[in-house]
């Protein structure tokens, strides 16, 4: 992918504008303009579209496109496997592959602590799920 | 197919869920702040400093509900409840390093009264966060980096806006000559 454009230094009025946007978008499943949207907030804080932080929002709209497989292809060819090993978790359950739930375990006790917090709720819901508690 | 589609549906509940309860806590919020703010509005004349206070305190009270991103996250689904967690540091990041704003002014207390009075009078911060408990409001609470001032005064913006106002013109038209 080609690096973005040279931002124009964004106010962080603009840039939780667009956060807002593209979650917005997300939300209301208006995915196309959640892209869109993206976009522009990786362009206006010069990013490109593979940086980490924008590389999240990517996975989660393709997720919500229904084209996870696509997004864990995306992650291994571009990447490799040992990569991204959180968003590789969000895509495998996704497509309801097993191998989410030992790698989920692995990134609950090593990840930081945003990811630890993440894949500990994840599988303390599915745990939940799986004993028939209401969701 | 179906199946699958069912469980990415799921993502967009659980994101829904977790703005919707913060959602009321930012309302919860919103009276806070404005409350704080017209309770004292002498201390929009007075400096910053109070307020940022009272406005952190604020937030604190919260930040500890948007902080328990799990407890937002029970009845999601287990993707949900992970992207609800996750969110937030990633939202984050895209804030941190960008400055300049009028918010950001008035954490560094440059031309303080002035420009947080006439920010709040005019709406002109308040525009960009128009709707409470929206997505986008959810996604500011997740935004640590975000600070105490764009976090209250977008919530006063929207959860206290008349109030606010209110207190702002009436302190501020005979204080310091702004007209709204």
């Amino acid at each position: 992918m080609s690096e973005s454009p040279q931002p124009t230094t964004p106010t962080r009025e603009q840039v939780i504008a667009g956060l807002q946007a593209m979650m917005d978008a997300i939300v209301a499943d208006e995915l196309d303009l959640a892209g869109h949207e993206l976009e522009s907030l990786a362009a206006r804080t010069g990013r490109s579209m593979d940086h980490p932080d924008v590389l999240y929002f990517r996975v989660l709209i393709a997720i919500q496109r229904g084209q996870s497989l696509e997004a864990l292809q995306y992650l291994t060819n571009e990447f490799g496997e040992d990569a991204h090993p959180e968003l590789r978790v969000l895509c495998l359950y996704s497509i309801q592959d097993p191998l989410w739930e030992g790698l989920a375990q692995a990134l609950s006790e090593t990840g930081d602590a945003s990811t630890r917090q993440a894949m500990t709720l994840m599988l303390e819901r599915y745990r939940e799920v799986m004993a028939g508690v209401p969701h | 197919m179906s199946a699958v589609k069912h469980a990415f549906e799921k993502i967009g509940e659980g994101i829904k869920h977790a703005f919707e309860g913060i959602g009321h806590a930012v309302e919860g919020l919103g009276k806070t702040v404005a409350g704080v703010l017209t309770a004292n509005p002498k201390e929009i004349k007075a400096g910053l400093g109070d307020i940022a206070g009272g406005a952190k305190e604020a937030v604190s009270g919260v930040g500890e509900v948007a902080g328990g991103v799990g407890a937002a996250a029970v009845g999601a689904s287990p993707l949900g409840a992970a992207i609800n967690a996750m969110t937030g540091g990633k939202a984050s990041n895209f804030v941190q390093g960008v400055g300049d704003s009028a918010a950001q002014a008035v954490n560094n207390g440059i031309d303080g009264v002035g420009q947080f009075a006439d920010g709040i009078a005019k709406g002109n911060v308040g525009e960009a966060f128009s709707g409470l408990a929206n997505a986008g409001q959810a996604a500011l609470m997740f935004v640590p980096g975000a600070g105490e001032a764009d976090l209250a005064m977008s919530v006063a913006m929207n959860a206290g806006k008349q109030l606010v106002k209110q207190g702002v013109e009436g302190q501020v038209q005979s204080g310091i000559g702004l007209h709204v």
